[in-house]
């Protein structure tokens, strides 16, 4: 090996030299490990400023996003509450929610929110809805305020986590007003009338909304009213015809109809679904009359009658008036045939006259006590028409005298029709042997033995025409 | 040469012999690089004195330092140029992690607005 000569010939200049090129590169190596640990730390530090940094800025901006739901929640004029749901204790209200049950803030938190529900079962109703669906929107629910007063609450409810607990938002809107308000309203206008023309709401109702359709028309008055009335003071009078109509009317509501309009003593109302619903509300109005007027008799008072026309048909019922007075009211020939009608029953001397329209709309006939009672033409109209009685209200004694005659009544009847006025004479005086009081029966044994002595015009068809409304 | 990005800009100004970095600085490490390209084009021009316009940046994350930091050392290791720094002291970060510059350059200058 060459290895000492070459060591040999190395000279201490050049040796110097590696030596200090040497050196120099230690030098720079430990100026790159200074370099590298600063670099270290430097990041470290700029890594823990910038963290510490962001964190705070992230508090804040919590901090901050708090603040504001908070300034939100107390601010908004819903009452917002929530519950624990592991024992419905109130844990958080805002300003709103005390003051809804009349009590501050302060004193509704720690309170159970059960306490507060008029019925316990919409309580329980809501955590149903809760379970199933997970949230409620506008449930309306009675709450018992402070006082013991009862209000309305419109509710809607959130599950959430309060305080690291499961807990119920609930936020509630006081609408005992708006359902007063549209309790008073439905005094004016009917729910009735409401779901008749389709619509949720008297707000929803305008000007020229109506519907078409086949129903039973009702009018009624009170037949002895002025007579009735006379003695009567005006303030005594408005008591009389409020308390006779707060009366009735549940009667007809009981059936399924609505009143159209009260026409001072009298009653214009609607049967929709049945002519059956009709009659027999209109016999029930009849048969509590009789009681009433029993109780009148023994005070010394004069007996009420009541006339009552029925007719059946296709009609509008409907608004009408103007954009900002509107009033229910139903129109068609119909209509004005069933006022008609009512007013034939003081001509009659009955208390319930039904048109043919309506009597062949009827289920049943033999539910009820129906006796042909005349071929008019009405006022206004130039074809007659077959009318009816039905005297299902009349006294006992009365009703069972027409009951047994109506069989020779109907033929005296038929005998008439076909011009054998003699025949219709005989029967009709039979009729009337049995039953004196029979004022139809005297009416027709009037106009046969007309017929008897003055002869028929050419042309007769026995049809009565009326020549006054 | 600059980059210009929606979140960042680097410029580089060879004439006046200024480098300005401003806005937010999060890219990764490797995606550092074209950044870096223009700090050591502007380093390696070795000019007597070099400013560092460093009053837009809101924010550098750690990448983004080490980054900067190897400009500082380059500019070190070129020993002729006087490197003067202007921060922002609205930034709070800048206080405390540009003063480090000071660290691996002595003679860095470092001003803030």
């Amino acid at each position: 090996m060459p290895q000492p000569a070459l060591e040999a010939e190395v000279s201490p200049e050049k040796l110097q030299a590696e030596l200090a090129a040497l050196r120099q590169q230690v030098e720079d190596l430990e100026q790159d490990k200074i370099d590298l640990e600063t670099l270290l730390e430097m990041t470290t530090e700029h890594s823990d400023t910038v963290e510490e940094e962001l964190h705070g800025k992230a508090e804040e901006a919590v901090r901050e996003s708090e603040r504001r739901l908070r300034l939100i929640v107390e601010a908004t004029p819903v009452s917002i509450v929530i519950s624990r749901r592991v024992d419905g204790i109130i844990v958080y209200a805002n300003a709103m929610a005390g003051p809804l049950v009349g009590l501050t803030t302060e004193e509704l938190v720690g309170r159970k929110a059960t306490d507060f529900f008029h019925d316990p079962t919409q309580m329980q109703q809501l955590l149903a809805m809760i379970k199933d669906q997970g949230k409620v929107d506008h449930f309306e629910a009675q709450l018992k305020v402070s006082t013991g007063d009862l209000i309305w609450g419109d509710c809607s409810l959130r599950t959430l986590d309060f305080n690291d607990e499961p807990s119920l938002l609930g936020a509630w809107h006081n609408i005992t007003h708006l359902k007063q308000m549209n309790a008073a309203a439905s005094r004016f206008v009917p729910n009735e009338y409401l779901g008749f023309l389709k619509k949720q709401s008297i707000v929803d109702i305008d000007l020229g909304d109506h519907i078409i359709g086949d129903m039973t028309i009702m009018f009624s008055d009170i037949r002895s009213f002025t007579t009735v009335s006379e003695n009567m003071s005006a303030k005594e009078n408005f008591e009389f015809v409020n308390k006779y109509l707060g009366w009735v009317s549940p009667v007809i509501r009981n059936h399924r109809g609505f009143v159209v309009k009260y026409l001072g003593d009298g009653i214009h109302a609607i049967f929709p679904e049945s002519a059956d619903d009709a009659l027999r509300s209109c016999i029930e109005q009849l048969r509590s009359l009789n009681d009433y007027n029993a109780k009148s008799e023994q005070l010394g008072l004069p007996p009420i009658k009541l006339g009552i026309g029925l007719n059946t048909g296709r009609i509008m019922v409907g608004m009408v008036g103007e954009s900002s007075r509107l009033q229910g009211d139903a129109f068609s020939d119909h209509v004005n045939l069933t006022a008609r009608l009512e007013g034939l029953t003081k001509y009659y001397s009955v208390s319930l006259i039904i048109s043919v329209a309506t009597k062949e709309r009827l289920e049943d006939l033999s539910k009820y006590h129906i006796r042909f009672l005349d071929k008019v033409q009405v006022k206004g109209k130039t074809k007659a028409l077959d009318l009816y009685e039905v005297y299902d209200a009349d006294p006992d004694h009365f009703l069972a005298l027409k009951k047994a005659t109506q069989q020779e009544y109907e033929e005296a009847m038929n005998c008439y029709y076909a011009r054998d006025f003699t025949e219709a004479q005989t029967k009709l005086f039979r009729v009337l042997q049995a039953n004196p009081k029979d004022k139809v029966a005297w009416r027709h044994l009037m106009t046969a033995t007309e017929c008897i002595e003055n002869g028929v015009p050419e042309g007769w068809t026995g049809v009565t025409v009326m020549t006054k409304k | 040469m600059e980059i210009v990005k929606d979140q960042y800009v680097v410029k580089y100004d060879s004439e006046n012999s200024t480098v300005v970095c401003s806005g937010s600085f999060r890219l990764t490490g490797p995606e550092y690089t074209d950044v870096a390209e223009i700090l050591n084009a502007a380093a390696d021009a070795k000019p007597e004195v070099l400013n560092l316009d460093l009053t837009g940046l809101e924010f550098l994350n750690s990448s983004g330092i080490n980054t900067l930091s190897k400009f500082v050392i380059r500019l070190r290791k070129h020993k002729a140029t006087q490197v003067n720094v202007k921060g922002n002291s609205e930034f709070a970060w800048q206080k405390k992690s540009l003063a480090n510059f000071q660290k691996l350059l002595p003679g860095l200058v470092l001003e803030f607005d």
